[in-house]
């Protein structure tokens, strides 16, 4: 049973765009997605620091990848979000589903 | 294709602070993947730089960083736990006070980027050793002749006289100082027989200058010693711009020929693209055609001095002992004292012409380095002294004094980096300018790229200023008690911070003084030289070179030539004048030749007089404007049978019939008499601020030159009257082709070009300065009225007229200004002496440029200083006294 935590708004951005590409993304891709599903630039640094906050958290893991000159040489990392991280994503949507059920008349 | 590289210190940077391992790898290979996305340039190249750095600075200050570097840093000092603390504490401070931050980093920006675009170009230009292998074994070498020194026309050239071809051939075969020695001359010459006549550089070289300088031809090979001189062969070795171009880069261009001048030579290689040797005297670079040396019959005259000597000296062989070498074999039968040598580096030979200017733009983008780092001083001070009561309550909360400047530190020694930033950027921007504006007599590198060396500069420029000008504000502001400060009493702390304060700005003052004077020296200056009367008047007068070879330089083809070519150009629509000479003036063309004045014989030794010669047509006097003073000019009737006639300036005829008319006289040259037939008024023939020398004028029938310019006068603009003056040459002589077409309005104003260079460039340090000091003096007296608003507040509370606050204030304030001032004009006349050079017309201590500067300061300073002090004693005193 995962600890009740709840995830920040671009972690859970994070999760949701990692979940939403099927294939393992790496970092670029990644990033291209987020842009279009929040409808803004996504800071690169950002981006960075919560991937390792994520996985830190265990919600998030990736496998490195041999690749070409057409990244001189550099390794890409292909994230995936782990069992632990969707089942934090669950609680988040529900305890905020709860509560948007709550406060829905308000909002009419 | 290879693929682009990334910068390499952003990369190097980048890769230090990220964490270690594939986290690190892989963002480094996202980053490179979206460059090479990218389109190209410059602006790829920023963007990698400012990602590069945004993710660096991210991954740095990161709390509980994981940079290996920093890690290790904290855990090894014990001392500074705080370490990324101060700099997010940095960071906080200037997003509250943008103001500050930004002025601190633009002065810093400023000044960092005039010395590291001049420093960019000076080492370019200056310092990187020629392109050729082990350069620095290299040497020119010139004859000399002492006996020319003093004289009139020759002086600017007794120390670099050519070598003739006998004297070549006698060093090569007798020297022993030198590895290989080679000659080489440069000019221009006519191409026929490749599309239509073009004029192209033309070069003859011996057959060891190729080896000498490390040359392999791309294609076919170089001379061979028995093609060169008599007997020689009809060879040539073409550019790899000329093969590329004119050849279309033919595979088989050996089995192929050139004509130059008429004259046909079998293509025997094509030298690599680098291959660009500079000749000293005309400064010509990328010379197309290459023929042996010695092939056109000059091989046994020993006074034909046409050519540039290089040598590579064999190791450890000094220069003075290649001159010893070199002397008496050139020298030939000639004394010591009729001939010299000379061997000199070939590096600084090749940049000697733009040491000077160079070096003046160094000191002033120096100067204006220490204006800005003044000023920032000045800034930090304050900045300093503002936050005495934050620091103060870090102090009682247990910050040690230590720490308390090591927190100042951070923070200046970051505007130092981000200063550095900036002014990298500037100085991209400031080389392009530089180059971009530098005249052709400057000879100055064709790209200069910020690379490494350049970045590394400006960072550490940057970092030392902040650092080394954040000590003494830092010392400062926590010196003393922090109790005082608490209570808000005035500490000896806050008086030496304003001490610190005025001295700078006394210091900047004194910095820009000295600027500005040599800005207003070089004004005036140019000023003066653009004033000077060159003896004629280029207004709607167009000159034509046109090159002469083959048939054509006979004298009656020639003589045909150019009358046909002035009785069909004369009748275009808008010509009012038509005439022509071997040279015009600030034309760079035209030489100077020897004579003998009838009934006074040259003693042996001693030297014959020497005059610039000029070949003209009929009304070349009229056409330019130049007066006719006694006599007549060359007209009509000096034709090719008629009585041999010479035309002499007014200085030639002072010089040389001090107190009698010369008139009638004569003048023996080419063993002919010619009659002297005019006096004439004295032209400059290339540089405003010359002396007026001897000049004669011949009859172009009587003396047919091999060079022709002609010149048409037209109140048409070029653009309209040149196709039909190019259509008329191209029907009288089809093989002819133009060199260059001027105007004489603009040679004469270009000649001042290097002039006007300088001062631009000086003047906008100088602007910079005066700005800088002004912000300095605004901030000085703004901080000083700020602390002194209590006691402002009760004088004008007492009655005191808002004038006299101003006026004390003022006077309070501007004092170290006005020290500054007085220092800085007495620094600036005590080294003026060495810019003397670049002055004309204007003494070293011209009172006038004094003055300007002086006064030009002194007023901008007094109004920096009168804005805020009016602006205080304008406000309620009550306001005053409740606010603090």
């Amino acid at each position: 049973m995962p600890h009740p935590v709840f995830l920040g708004e671009f972690e859970q951005l994070v999760l949701l765009a990692l979940l939403k590409i099927e294939d393992k993304p790496y970092a670029l891709r990644l990033r291209e997605e987020l842009s279009q599903l929040a409808g803004r630039n996504v800071a690169r640094g950002a981006l960075y620091r919560t991937l390792d906050r994520l996985e830190q958290k265990g919600y998030v893991t990736w496998a490195v990848e041999e690749a070409g000159p057409e990244r001189r040489g550099h390794t890409r990392r292909r994230f995936a979000v782990t069992s632990e991280g969707r089942a934090v994503l669950r609680v988040s949507r529900d305890a905020l589903m709860g509560l948007w059920n709550q406060v829905a008349e308000s909002l009419q | 294709m290879t693929s682009p590289r990334p910068p390499r210190f952003a990369t190097w940077l980048l890769g230090r602070c990220l964490p270690g391992g594939a986290t690190g790898d892989s963002i480094l290979g996202d980053l490179y993947e979206e460059y090479i996305q990218r389109r190209g340039g410059v602006r790829r190249y920023l963007w990698y730089w400012r990602h590069a750095m945004a993710l660096s600075t991210g991954y740095l200050f990161k709390a509980g960083s994981r940079s290996r570097r920093l890690t290790r840093h904290v855990e090894a000092r014990r001392r500074f736990p705080l370490f990324g603390s101060d700099i997010r504490h940095a960071f906080r401070i200037w997003r509250k006070r943008p103001g500050y931050a930004a002025l601190a980093v633009a002065t810093l920006g400023l000044g960092i980027g005039a010395a590291t675009a001049i420093v960019s170009v000076v080492d370019r230009a200056l310092l990187r050793s020629l392109p050729y292998p082990d350069a620095h074994e290299l040497v020119t070498v010139w004859n000399t002749f002492p006996a020319w020194r003093g004289h009139e026309v020759l002086d600017a050239l007794w120390d670099r006289v050519h070598i003739s071809y006998p004297e070549y051939r006698d060093w090569r075969d007798g020297q022993e100082a030198y590895q290989s020695v080679a000659i080489y001359s440069t000019g221009y010459s006519t191409l026929t027989g490749i599309g239509n006549p073009a004029v192209i550089n033309f070069g003859t070289a011996s057959a060891s200058l190729f080896q000498l300088l490390g040359t392999k031809p791309i294609v076919g090979r170089t001379f061979s010693q028995d093609e060169e001189a008599d007997g020689g062969s009809k060879v040539a070795l073409v550019s790899y711009g000329f093969w590329v171009q004119r050849l279309g880069a033919d595979a088989n261009a050996v089995e192929r020929t050139v004509t130059v001048d008429g004259e046909s030579y079998a293509i025997v290689g094509v030298l690599p693209p680098e291959f660009r040797l500079r000749a000293l005297t005309s400064g010509r670079m990328g010379t197309d055609v290459w023929v042996p040396a010695g092939i056109f019959g000059e091989a046994n005259d020993r006074g034909h001095h046409i050519y540039e000597g290089i040598a590579r000296l064999k190791p450890g062989v000094s220069l003075d002992q290649a001159a010893a070498d070199a002397g008496p074999l050139l020298r030939g039968p000639a004394s010591p004292d009729r001939m010299g040598v000379r061997v000199l580096s070939r590096q600084s030979e090749e940049v000697s012409s733009s040491r000077g200017p160079l070096m003046l733009l160094l000191g002033s983008a120096g100067l204006l380095m220490l204006i800005a780092s003044a000023n920032v001083a000045t800034l930090f001070t304050a900045e300093a002294t503002n936050r005495r009561h934050e620091l103060a309550t870090r102090g009682a909360l247990g910050a040690s004094r230590g720490r308390l400047v090591m927190q100042l530190l951070f923070e200046s020694g970051s505007i130092g980096v981000l200063g550095a930033s900036v002014g990298v950027v500037i100085a991209f921007a400031g080389v392009q300018a530089l180059l971009g504006l530098a005249p052709p007599a400057l000879v100055l590198p064709e790209s200069v790229p910020v690379d490494l060396r350049v970045l590394s500069f400006a960072a550490v420029l940057g970092v030392t200023v902040g650092v080394a000008f954040g000590v003494g504000p830092a010392l400062a502001a926590t010196r003393g008690g922090m109790g005082p400060v608490l209570y808000r009493r005035t500490t000896t702390g806050d008086r030496s911070g304003a001490r610190l304060q005025r001295l700078m700005v006394g210091a900047e003052s004194a910095l820009s003084v000295v600027l500005l004077v040599i800005a207003a020296l070089l004004g005036r200056s140019l000023i003066a030289t653009r004033a000077v009367d060159p003896g004629f008047r280029g207004e709607n007068l167009v000159a034509l070179s046109l090159p002469l070879s083959g048939p054509r330089t006979q004298p009656t083809q020639l003589i045909q030539f150019a009358r046909e070519l002035v009785s069909e150009v004369g009748v275009l629509p808008g010509v009012t004048a038509v005439t022509g000479a071997n040279a015009v003036p600030f034309s760079r063309r035209g030489g100077s030749s020897s004579f003998q004045i009838e009934g006074r014989p040259v003693a042996p030794g001693e030297k014959m007089p020497e005059a610039h010669r000029r070949t003209v047509l009929p009304g070349f006097h009229e056409t330019l404007d130049i007066p006719v003073i006694q006599g007549r000019a060359i007209s009509e009737q000096d034709v090719e049978n008629g009585r041999p006639v010479v035309v002499v300036s007014s200085a030639m005829a002072g010089r040389y019939w001090p107190n009698e008319s010369p008139i009638g006289a004569g003048i023996i040259r080419d063993n002919r008499r010619w009659e002297v037939v005019g006096v004439v008024g004295d032209i400059l023939h290339g540089d405003l601020t010359a002396e007026k020398q001897s000049t004669y004028y011949f009859s172009f029938f009587q003396q047919p030159p091999r060079r022709f310019w002609l010149l048409v006068q037209s109140s048409l603009p070029p653009g309209d009257l040149l196709p039909g003056v190019r259509g008329i040459i191209a029907d009288v002589a089809p093989e002819v082709a133009v060199e260059r077409v001027e105007r004489l309005e603009t040679l004469v104003r270009e000649s001042t070009a290097g002039a006007r260079y300088r001062t631009i460039l000086v003047t906008v340090f100088g602007a910079c300065s005066l700005l800088l000091a002004a912000v300095g003096m605004f901030g000085v007296t703004t901080r000083s009225v700020a602390s002194r608003r209590r006691e402002l507040g009760i004088r004008l509370a007492l009655g005191a007229k808002r004038r006299h606050v101003t006026r004390a204030v003022m006077a309070k304030e501007t004092r170290a200004m006005q020290v500054g001032v007085v220092v800085g004009l007495i620094v600036a006349a005590a080294s003026v002496r060495t810019i003397a050079t670049f002055l004309f017309g204007v003494s070293p201590w011209d009172p006038v440029a004094f003055a300007i500067a002086g006064i030009g300061l002194a007023t901008v300073g007094l109004v920096a200083s009168w804005v805020p002090a009016r602006i205080t004693s304008a406000v309620e005193p009550g306001y005053l006294l409740q606010v603090d």
